[in-house]
C-alpha cells in the first residue's frame, strides 16, 4: 500500500529518491515515530501531489531556478493557478464551503448509489462473446388461450394483456436445435433453484441449473479450470458431471485445484466436477439467479428428484437461447422459433391453430422477467435522487450568486487591473468546478454505503448482484460533477462578471440592491417546487406503508418460529415422508417453550401459493370460466400455531386422518364467490381430473388469511390435511413460543438434526421476518423518499435562509433608516418575512406539478389515491412552516438591528 | 492579469531556509536531517518522512542540494545530502535578510502596529 502511494509522486522523483523516502519511514518506526498506514498513505498522497504541483509550477515558470521572468504564462500554468487560488477562496469560507460542498455530497452521492444498481440491474450484458447476438424466445397468449400444459418459470402479462412466458418444453428445443434455422445454435438451461450439495458429507444448500451441453461453447466461455460442458454431456449414458462457477469454487472449495475431479452429491445423486467457469460469469438466468452448479440436462432427473421431464412436451420449463448468425435479423429468429413452436403445440399437445405465439427478444442480458419487474421501482427512484441533486445544484448556484455580490469588489478590482472577463469568469468556474469535484469524491464514497440500502427496493435481497464501482459508474459521477460544476457555476459567474465598477469599488451597496436578487428568487421558486413535490412522493409511500402495515391479515403470527425443509431432496418420499413430518412435529413439541407446532406449505405473509382448478359442489361455472383456489396443505397445528379459528364449522382434529373422510377447510373469500347465501358446511370441493381426481368435504370456514402480498385481494383459498395426501413436497414448520420465537431457534434445530442431520434446514426465522419481508418493498420505498425529501426540504431552507440573510446585510442601511423614521421590530420582521411570498408560489406551483406527476405512482401505492388530498395538503403544511422558521432567523436578525449603527455602517 | 516573476532566491521557504542551514554544518542522511531539525528548533518543527523527501526533492532539483555518498547507520546504509555552493550562498544572503528582519522585530517588541 505504501509503495502504492508512492505513486502519487512524480516519477522523476520515485526514481531517484523513492527508495530512500521508504527508508525513512523505516528509520521512523525503527525509533518509536512510526504511525499507522492511513497516516503514512496521508503523508505520502499530500506531499506526492505537492511535489507534482511543484513541478508543474517550475515546467511553466514559477519557481525556484526557471528563467521565465515576464514570460506570458502558460495555459496549464494558469489553470493550475485557477484551482490553487480557488482552493484557498473555499478555506476562507468554511461555511459556505461546507454547505456547497455537503449538497453536492448528498445530490452526486445519492445519484451513484442509484446509478450503481441501474448498471447492474438494467444495462450490464453478460459478459460472453458478442452478447448482442443472443436472442431469448418467448411465448405468449390470452390466458384461455394456453393449451392444458405444467408451465415452471415467470408469466407476466405484456402490454398486449396477454400472459407472457419464457419456458418451453424439451422436445421443442430439440426440433429447434435441430432443424434449419437463422441460428447458429440453440441452447436451453433452466433454473434449478436450490439443491442440496453435499460435499465431504457436509450438507448445504446452493443455487444450481441444468443446460444443454452446448450452452457454454454458445456463449464463447472458456474454462477457468478443468473443462466445461460439451456435446457429450447430452448423451444419458456419458458419466455425470458437474460444472460450477468460480464464486462458488471460491466460498465452498477455497479455490482448491483438487476440487476439479471430486465428486459431490447434488440431491443425492453423484456429480464429478470437472470444471470451473471463468469468473465474472453468474449464468444467463434471472437478475439475481447465480448459479453455483451446472448439470447436463441429460441427468435432470437425477437432481430433480426424479421427474423425468425431458420426455414430456406437456411440461415447459426449458429457456431457450440462441446465437444468431450475424446476417439474420431478430424477426427471422422469431419466424423459426414460431414455426417450430406451432409443430411442437400440434404434435405434443394436438393443439392446431392456436394464437399463441413466439417472439425473440434481444438475449444479451440473459433471461429479463425479474428485471423488467425491477425497472419501475428503480426508475421512481432515480426521478427522486436527481430530484435531489437538481436541488443540491440550484442551492449551489443560489450560494454562488450571493457570494457572487459580495465578492464584488474583489471581482472589480481585478476587472479595473486588466483581467478580461473571461479571466475572471474561468476562475469563478473553477470555483465552482473544484465544489463539485470535491462533492463528487465524497459522493462516491456515500454512494459505497447507500447502494446497499437500495437493494430492498428491489426486493432482491438474497440476490447476489455483484455492485461494482465500474468504469461506467464512474464516468457517471465525473459527467453528473462537471454538468453540476459547469452549468450551475456558468450563470452566476456571468453575473457576477457584469458589475458596475465604481460603485462596487467603493464598497457602496448596489443601487437596486433587491432586484440582484431577481435570479435568486427565481432558484427559490424552483428549489421549493421540487421540494414539495419529493414531500408529497413521501408522503404517498409513508400513507401506503401505514395503510398495507394496517391491514387485517386473518392471522397472528407474532410468536412463532418459521423453519422451512424439503426431505425429498434427502431421499425421502411416500409414505416416509409424511412420517418424517409426522415425528418431525412430535418431536418439536416437545423442545421447551414450544406450545403449538403446525406445518403448511405455505405460511401466512409468504408470498408464495400454489394456484389449482377447484370444482365447487352447487356452483356452476359460465363457459370457459376458471374456477380457481390458492391450496395450502396444512397440519391440524397450523391453526393453533397462528390464531386461526373456525367462523364456521370446526378445524381439523385427531379423528382426520388417512382412512377417514377426506376433508377441507375452505377461508370466506371462496364461500362468497361461489357459494353465496348458502351453507357451506357438508358441501364437497374436487381437484384434478381422472385418476389423479380428489374429492373433499367442507367441514369448517375460516376467515381470509393473506397469504400474498398484504396489499393483494386475499381471494379463495381450500385448506387440506397433510395426512390425506400421497405426494407432498416441502413444508415450513411453525412454532408457537410462549415467550420470544427466537429463544426457540436452537432448541428446534437440534431436535431436527438428531431426527436426521441430512435434512438441510432452510430459513430459520421469527414469522414477524416474513411479515417484514413482505411489506420490505413498501418500508424501504417510504424511508428512502422520507429520508430524500427531508434532506431536500432542509437544503432548500439552507438556500431560503442564505437568500434572506444576505438580502438582510444589504440592506441594513434602508432598515436602518425605516427603524429610525419609526418602524417597529415587528415590521422589519415583516418586511423579510415577505419573501415567504415567493416560497408560497414556489408552493403552489410544485403542488401543481406534483398533482400531474404523481398520477403515474398510483401502481406502487396501496390504499390511497396518487393525489389523497391529506397528503398534498400535509406536504404543504410541513414545507411552509418549515420554510417560515428558515425565514425567521434573518428577518429577527433584522429586527434587532441598532438603526444608529446601521446608518453609519457604510 | 500576468504576474511579474519575482527574482526565484527571495521564494525560499522557511522550510528550505532551515533545511539548508542544518546541512551547512555537514552532510546528512534523512532521520538525521528530522533530528537535527527539531534540536534545533527545540522541537517546534518535526516533520514527516513525506515532507522531508519533498523538500530534498525540490531543492535537488535547484542544485541547493545533492545527494554526497551514503551513511552507514544501524538501520543499514542510507543516502547523505550535502549542501552546494549554490545553497550555500542562497543561504548566507538569507540569513543576512532574515537577521535584519528579525533585528527590527525584536527592536520594537513585535507587537507594534504598522499603521
Amino acid at each position: 500500500m505504501i509503495r502504492g502511494a508512492l505513486l502519487a509522486f512524480p516519477r522523476r522523483f520515485r526514481l531517484s529518491l523513492g527508495m530512500d523516502l521508504l527508508a525513512l519511514y523505516e528509520d521512523f518506526s525503527a525509533t518509536g515515530r512510526g504511525r499507522s498506514k492511513v497516516a503514512v498513505g496521508w503523508d505520502l498522497l499530500r506531499n506526492g501531489l505537492a511535489a507534482r504541483f511543484d513541478d508543474a509550477r517550475r515546467t511553466f515558470g514559477h519557481g525556484a531556478g526557471s528563467p521565465s521572468g515576464g514570460r506570458r504564462p502558460s495555459r496549464l500554468r494558469s489553470v493550475l493557478g485557477d484551482f490553487g487560488f480557488g482552493l484557498r477562496i473555499l478555506r476562507k469560507s468554511p461555511v459556505f464551503t461546507i454547505i456547497a460542498v455537503g449538497s453536492l455530497t448528498v445530490g452526486i452521492g445519492a445519484n451513484t448509489a442509484v446509478f450503481t444498481v441501474l448498471d447492474a440491474t438494467i444495462l450490464r450484458q453478460l459478459p460472453v462473446a458478442a452478447p448482442d447476438e443472443l436472442v431469448v424466445l418467448h411465448m405468449a397468449g390470452a390466458s384461455d388461450d394456453w393449451p392444458d400444459i405444467s408451465q415452471s418459470g415467470w408469466a407476466l402479462t405484456n402490454d398486449q394483456g396477454h400472459m407472457e412466458g419464457s419456458s418451453f418444453s424439451y422436445r421443442m428445443y430439440e426440433r429447434l436445435r435441430d432443424a434449419e434455422s437463422p441460428f447458429v445454435a440453440v441452447t436451453a438451461f433452466a433454473d434449478l433453484y436450490r439443491l442440496n450439495i453435499r460435499v465431504d458429507g457436509a450438507a448445504q444448500l446452493a443455487s444450481g441449473q441444468v443446460a444443454a451441453g452446448n450452452y457454454y461453447n454458445l456463449l464463447g466461455l472458456v474454462p477457468f479450470r478443468g473443462r466445461l460442458l460439451n456435446e457429450a454431456d447430452d448423451d444419458p449414458a456419458a458419466a455425470p458431471v458437474a460444472v460450477i462457477s468460480h464464486a462458488y469454487w471460491q466460498t465452498r472449495f477455497g479455490g482448491r485445484d483438487e476440487a476439479v475431479g471430486s465428486v459431490v452429491h447434488v440431491n443425492g445423486a453423484p456429480l464429478t466436477i470437472v470444471g470451473v467457469s471463468p469468473p465474472g460469469f453468474d449464468g444467463a438466468l434471472q437478475l439475481g439467479r447465480a448459479p453455483a452448479v451446472t448439470v447436463p440436462l441429460a441427468h435432470q432427473a437425477s437432481v430433480m428428484r426424479d421427474r423425468e421431464l425431458l420426455a414430456r412436451g406437456d411440461y415447459w420449463w426449458l429457456h431457450i437461447l440462441g446465437r444468431r448468425q450475424p446476417s439474420a435479423t431478430l424477426e427471422q429468429a422469431e419466424a423459426a422459433g414460431a414455426l417450430v413452436f406451432a409443430q411442437s403445440l400440434e404434435a405434443d399437445l394436438e393443439v392446431t391453430d392456436s394464437p399463441m405465439y413466439v417472439t425473440a427478444l434481444p438475449g444479451a442480458r440473459g433471461m429479463t422477467e425479474a428485471r423488467s419487474l425491477v425497472v419501475k421501482p428503480l426508475m421512481t427512484v432515480a426521478v427522486v435522487v436527481v430530484a435531489v441533486l437538481l436541488i443540491a445544484c440550484v442551492n449551489l448556484a443560489n450560494l454562488l450568486v450571493a457570494r457572487g455580490s459580495t465578492r464584488s469588489r474583489e471581482i472589480a478590482v481585478r476587472l479595473s487591473l486588466g483581467a478580461s472577463r473571461w479571466r475572471v469568469t474561468r476562475q469563478l468556474l473553477s470555483e465552482s468546478l473544484l465544489l463539485a469535484g470535491i462533492g463528487a469524491g465524497l459522493g462516491t464514497a456515500l454512494a459505497i454505503v447507500g447502494r446497499d440500502l437500495l437493494l430492498p427496493v428491489l426486493d432482491l435481497q438474497g440476490a447476489q448482484l455483484g455492485l461494482t464501482l465500474n468504469w461506467r459508474v464512474l464516468a457517471f459521477t465525473g459527467l453528473a460533477a462537471s454538468v453540476t460544476g459547469l452549468f450551475f457555476g456558468i450563470v452566476p459567474a456571468l453575473r457576477a462578471t457584469r458589475v458596475d465598477l465604481t460603485p462596487a469599488l467603493k464598497d457602496e451597496p448596489l443601487r437596486g440592491g433587491t432586484s440582484r436578487f431577481g435570479l435568486a428568487r427565481v432558484l427559490l421558486v424552483a428549489q421549493v417546487a421540487l421540494s414539495i413535490g419529493l414531500l408529497v412522493v413521501a408522503g404517498l409511500f409513508v400513507g401506503s406503508l401505514a395503510a398495507l402495515t394496517g391491514e387485517a391479515t386473518g392471522f397472528d403470527g407474532d410468536r412463532v418460529l418459521t423453519i422451512s425443509i424439503d426431505p425429498r431432496s434427502s431421499g425421502y418420499e411416500g409414505p416416509e415422508l409424511t412420517a418424517y413430518y409426522e415425528e418431525a412435529l412430535a418431536r418439536l413439541r416437545r423442545v421447551p417453550g414450544v406450545m403449538e407446532a403446525g406445518m403448511a406449505s405455505h405460511v401466512p405473509a409468504s408470498g408464495s401459493m400454489t394456484t389449482a382448478t377447484v370444482r365447487v359442489e352447487g356452483y356452476e361455472p359460465a363457459e370457459g370460466e376458471r374456477v380457481g383456489s390458492f391450496v395450502n396443505v396444512v397440519d391440524a397445528g397450523f391453526f393453533d400455531a397462528f390464531d386461526i379459528v373456525a367462523r364456521q364449522g370446526r378445524l381439523f382434529g385427531p379423528g382426520d386422518g388417512p382412512g377417514s373422510t377426506k376433508v377441507a377447510v375452505v377461508n370466506r373469500s371462496l364461500v362468497d364467490r361461489y357459494l353465496p347465501g348458502s351453507n357451506p358446511l357438508g358441501r364437497h370441493v374436487g381437484f384434478g381430473r381422472g385418476e389423479n381426481a380428489i374429492e373433499l368435504e367442507i367441514v369448517g370456514v375460516v376467515d381470509d388469511i393473506k397469504y400474498q402480498n398484504l396489499g393483494d385481494d386475499p381471494g379463495p383459498a381450500v385448506h387440506l390435511l397433510y395426512s390425506q395426501r400421497t405426494r407432498l413436497g416441502g413444508q415450513t414448520l411453525a412454532l408457537k413460543a410462549s415467550g420470544r420465537p427466537e429463544d426457540l431457534a436452537s432448541g428446534a434445530r437440534a431436535a431436527m438434526r438428531e431426527l436426521d442431520a441430512n435434512v438441510p434446514l432452510r430459513e430459520v426465522e421469527p414469522h414477524r421476518e416474513v411479515v417484514r419481508g413482505n411489506v420490505a418493498v413498501a418500508r424501504t420505498f417510504a424511508q428512502l423518499s422520507g429520508g430524500l425529501s427531508t434532506v431536500a426540504l432542509l437544503l432548500s431552507c439552507i438556500g431560503l435562509y442564505g437568500i434572506l440573510a444576505y438580502s438582510v446585510a444589504h440592506r441594513r442601511r434602508e432598515i436602518g433608516v425605516r427603524m429610525a423614521l419609526g418602524a417597529r421590530r415587528a415590521d422589519v420582521v415583516g418586511l423579510v418575512m415577505r419573501e415567504m411570498r415567493t416560497v408560497a408560489v414556489g408552493g403552489a406551483l410544485g403542488l401543481l406539478g406534483a398533482y400531474f406527476a404523481v398520477r403515474g405512482l398510483g401502481s406502487q401505492l396501496y390504499g390511497l389515491d396518487p393525489t389523497d388530498p391529506t397528503v398534498m395538503f400535509g406536504a404543504a403544511a410541513v414545507l411552509l412552516s418549515v420554510a417560515a422558521v428558515a425565514a425567521f432567523l434573518p428577518a429577527r436578525q433584522a429586527s434587532m438591528l441598532d438603526p444608529a449603527e446601521a446608518l453609519h455602517s457604510e | 492579469m500576468r504576474s511579474t516573476e519575482t527574482k526565484n532566491q527571495s521564494n525560499l521557504k522557511q522550510i528550505d531556509f532551515l533545511v539548508l542551514a542544518v546541512l551547512q554544518k555537514g552532510s546528512l542522511h534523512g532521520y538525521g536531517i528530522v533530528q537535527r531539525l527539531e534540536e534545533m528548533t527545540d522541537g517546534a518543527v518535526a516533520l514527516r518522512p513525506g515532507d522531508v523527501y519533498r523538500v530534498l526533492y525540490r531543492m535537488e532539483r535547484a542544485n541547493l542540494l545533492a545527494r554526497a555518498g551514503e551513511a552507514e547507520t544501524s538501520n543499514g546504509r542510507r543516502a547523505n545530502y550535502a549542501i552546494t555552493a549554490a545553497g550555500r550562498r542562497l543561504l548566507s544572503s538569507q540569513a543576512e535578510i532574515l537577521a535584519s528582519v528579525a533585528a527590527n522585530v525584536l527592536a520594537t517588541g513585535g507587537h507594534e502596529h504598522v499603521g
